[in-house]
């Protein structure tokens, strides 16, 4: 991926956004946890939204898009263990794997920003996709600070 | 004839007094000065006054009415209303304002009201003068003014470090003559009727009490709750949040109150004896009830009164749910537990115990013998911290250690103990460690201002010598070669803003890392339900939201013969919250079975 046009970039983040919806959907299939079935659909529903807006997005809404959104980053997942896409999570696991997920694409972004940092557009746009992912990761973080660490 | 100058000039010496002021005021252009403490017109500050009606309650002139205002809206501790005065019966004789336990209400320098309106005479304080606030002169400058008592009588309990030799109650009691005096400190108000989830009829069982009628007082609590000592042992009393009083004082003792009522009824026959339970025959329809927590046993009590034939099935050796195996037997003894539910099942609540529901008997079995079911299992398995080395020697689970503790079976603690934590099942976990002798620390990830516990819980715990370290982020537990716990790591946090209003939220901070050596680790960070007992064609109809079930208003589901409280149903997770549960899902069983009954 040494040479990118921004069509191929928001492909490139549309099919991140559909493999997430695959493995959220897949893991809804096969969990029988009511708990964790219930945050599987929200994360599914979640990614496919984000997938249509990928498919609808205008390269002039870069300054437009979370500009003022601030960021908690509360930081959970530095230090949780790493969880593994498995069957039959827990609700508890299930939100840390995917804060652990965001984190990682987050991650993806950032370093593809940097990539291509002398392209202008491609540097805004992996910035901004980055930005989103930390903006999802906050809320699940957000959504374990409130439930799972309720007592804490 | 002699000139009578005298005669001529006299009428005109009245004129040398033109120039000097008047003796008398110009009354109404001008007002003469009042008194200090002058009681005239009143003035009231809208923001600080929280409606309790007092003031109308005491008024001897029925002067002062209670009413609703555009723009102030009633909300928990505040009932919306303000006093309207009718100054054609007010006689200023200030009463009121003694009364008020917010010191909102004052009198004021003002005597002057003149119109021709009859109707105008009543009048709003705050409202119509709105300026009023400067005119002040009749107001309680101290507590010591008011009638009321601001000081609450002392609990007699346990001194802190006696405590930890034993499982003996903290709390001592209060004796009559304390009750009394306690109990006529409350201004049956009633904002703590609002608040509390059951709506316990708080002050007529207080003032049962303050006439020395605590017979009555123990009908009046079991008119909405059979579970009234558990909750004047350990209710998270909301109640005494709003209570009036509070505002420039103590909150009355509400909890300790219920507890010597609930008290005095020392056994089940005198339970009985004094309820004298109105038992309706039997109607033929059958309830089944999964866990007998205190939404199970409060929805059980009140059908089986109602004539229905209620079965619990609990899946442990006793009754009581967290409230018997999590809560520490300092706090509630299992006498105490035992006589309520002994009582329940002597009006023909039926316990099965040491029964599965999947395991000792399926659901589709219960769900054929029962024409209603009704689920309060709890939150009884504990999350995990999630971090590195959870799994070695030594860490271990709050609602574990206690349900071990309170099963009284053997546990084995070390002298170094942390608890991850700071709701009451960190306490309480704390606080048991400490009664195995080890030195205990709580680490919590925010501030003691944000603990969920109980304050007085709090307060014990330090009293008994538990350290609380706040900001504090566990990040890894390290173990010796063998696998045994030896020290935790942890992070110091900083608070921030959520920016959408909530309490601010832990982060932790870059390299500012410190390590504790400790012997256990106790996780009590949360808990939630384990609903695998439901078989998967049930679970998928119904609805749940952030691992609690979705009910109505008469804790009904989705599906019409199944209702659900407690824990798994509101996100409060306290017994009061739960005992309100059951209430109303009896009211929902009823219809169901009315519903029926047309069909």
């Amino acid at each position: 991926m040494d040479k990118l046009s921004v069509e191929e970039a928001i492909q490139f983040a549309i099919e991140q956004e559909i493999q997430a919806a695959e493995l959220y959907a897949l893991l809804l299939d096969k969990s029988t946890d009511p708990k964790a079935q219930e945050i599987y659909t929200e994360l599914r529903d979640m990614e496919i939204v984000h997938k249509e807006n990928l498919e609808s997005f205008d390269t002039s809404e870069f300054n437009k898009r979370h500009a003022e959104q601030p960021l908690l980053n509360l930081k959970l997942t530095d230090y949780l263990v790493e969880k593994t896409a498995t069957e039959n999570l827990s609700f508890q696991d299930t939100l840390i794997l995917a804060a652990q997920r965001e984190q990682k694409t987050y991650a993806l972004y950032a370093e593809l920003a940097e990539k291509f940092k002398y392209d202008e557009i491609l540097y805004k746009l992996f910035s901004l996709l980055a930005r989103e992912e930390l903006l999802h990761k906050d809320q699940i973080e957000t959504l374990y600070d409130d439930t799972v660490l309720s007592q804490n | 004839m002699a000139l009578d100058l005298k005669g001529i000039l006299a009428p005109f010496t009245a004129l040398k007094q033109l120039g000097k002021p008047p003796h008398t005021v110009a009354y109404p252009m001008v007002k003469k000065p009042t008194a200090e403490r002058y009681r005239g017109l009143h003035y009231n500050e809208l923001d600080d006054c929280i409606g309790c009606g007092t003031c109308s309650t005491i008024c001897q002139n029925g002067a002062i009415d209670m009413i609703s205002l555009d723009g102030v809206e009633g909300k928990t501790g505040d009932s919306g209303l303000r006093p309207r005065v009718d100054n054609g019966r007010c006689c200023w004789c200030g009463l009121c304002v003694d009364v008020c336990p917010t010191g909102s209400l004052s009198l004021t320098q003002e005597y002057l009201y003149i119109t021709d309106d009859a109707d105008s005479f009543l009048w709003i304080p705050g409202v119509d003068n709105p300026e009023g606030g400067k005119l002040k002169s009749f107001y309680p400058e101290s507590n010591a003014q008011s009638l009321l008592d601001y000081n609450r009588i002392p609990m007699p309990e346990l001194e802190g470090m006696e405590r930890i030799k034993s499982y003996a109650e903290v709390v001592l009691g209060y004796n009559q003559e304390e009750a009394q005096a306690e109990a006529e400190r409350c201004i049956s108000c009633g904002l703590c009727v609002e608040a509390c989830p059951e709506h316990m009829h708080i002050p007529e069982y207080i003032n049962a009490i303050s006439r020395g009628e605590p017979d009555m007082a123990l009908k009046i609590i079991y008119d909405n709750n059979p579970l009234g000592e558990l909750c004047g042992k350990v209710c998270t009393r909301r109640c005494e949040d709003v209570c009036s009083i509070a505002v420039r004082g103590e909150p009355v003792a509400i909890r300790w109150l219920k507890r010597y009522a609930t008290e005095q009824a020392n056994n089940i026959d005198i339970i009985r004896e004094i309820l004298d339970p109105e038992i309706l025959p039997p109607n033929g329809r059958k309830v089944g009830i999964i866990g007998a927590g205190p939404s199970g046993l409060t929805a059980g009590y009140y059908l089986a009164l109602k004539g229905y034939d209620v079965t619990i099935y609990e899946a442990k050796k006793h009754a009581g749910g967290m409230t018997m195996y999590g809560i520490p037997k300092y706090r509630l003894p299992m006498e105490s537990l035992q006589k309520q539910i002994g009582y329940m099942e002597s009006i023909g609540v039926k316990i099965k115990f040491d029964t599965k529901i999947g395991v000792d008997i399926s659901f589709e079995e219960l769900q054929k013998e029962h024409g209603a079911i009704f689920i309060g299992i709890g939150f009884e398995v504990p999350y995990t911290l999630g971090i590195e080395g959870e799994h070695f020697e030594g860490s271990i689970q709050a609602v574990n250690f206690l349900r071990e503790v309170n099963a009284e079976r053997p546990v084995e603690i070390g002298q170094h103990v942390v608890v991850i934590g700071g709701g009451n099942v960190a306490i309480d976990g704390a606080r048991i460690a400490r009664r195995f002798g080890s030195d205990v620390t709580i680490l919590y990830r925010r501030r003691v201002a944000d603990m969920p516990a109980d304050w007085e819980e709090i307060e014990g715990a330090e009293d008994e010598g538990v350290k609380i370290l706040t900001q504090a982020i566990p990040l890894e537990i390290l173990a010796d070669k063998n696998g045994k716990v030896e020290s935790i790591k942890y992070g110091m946090a900083e608070m921030v803003d959520d920016g959408k209003g909530g309490r601010p939220r832990p982060r932790l901070i870059e390299n500012d890392e410190h390590i504790m050596p400790v012997d256990n680790i106790i996780g009590a960070i949360g808990q939630e339900a384990d609903y695998s007992f439901i078989p998967e064609n049930i679970r998928e109809q119904l609805e749940f939201s952030r691992g609690r079930m979705v009910t109505g208003e008469l804790k009904e589901t989705k599906l019409p013969w199944l209702f659900a409280g407690g824990d798994i149903a509101n996100n409060t997770a306290d017994a009061i919250s739960a005992i309100a549960d059951g209430y109303k899902a009896v009211k929902g069983i009823e219809k169901l079975f009315a519903q029926k009954g047309q069909e």
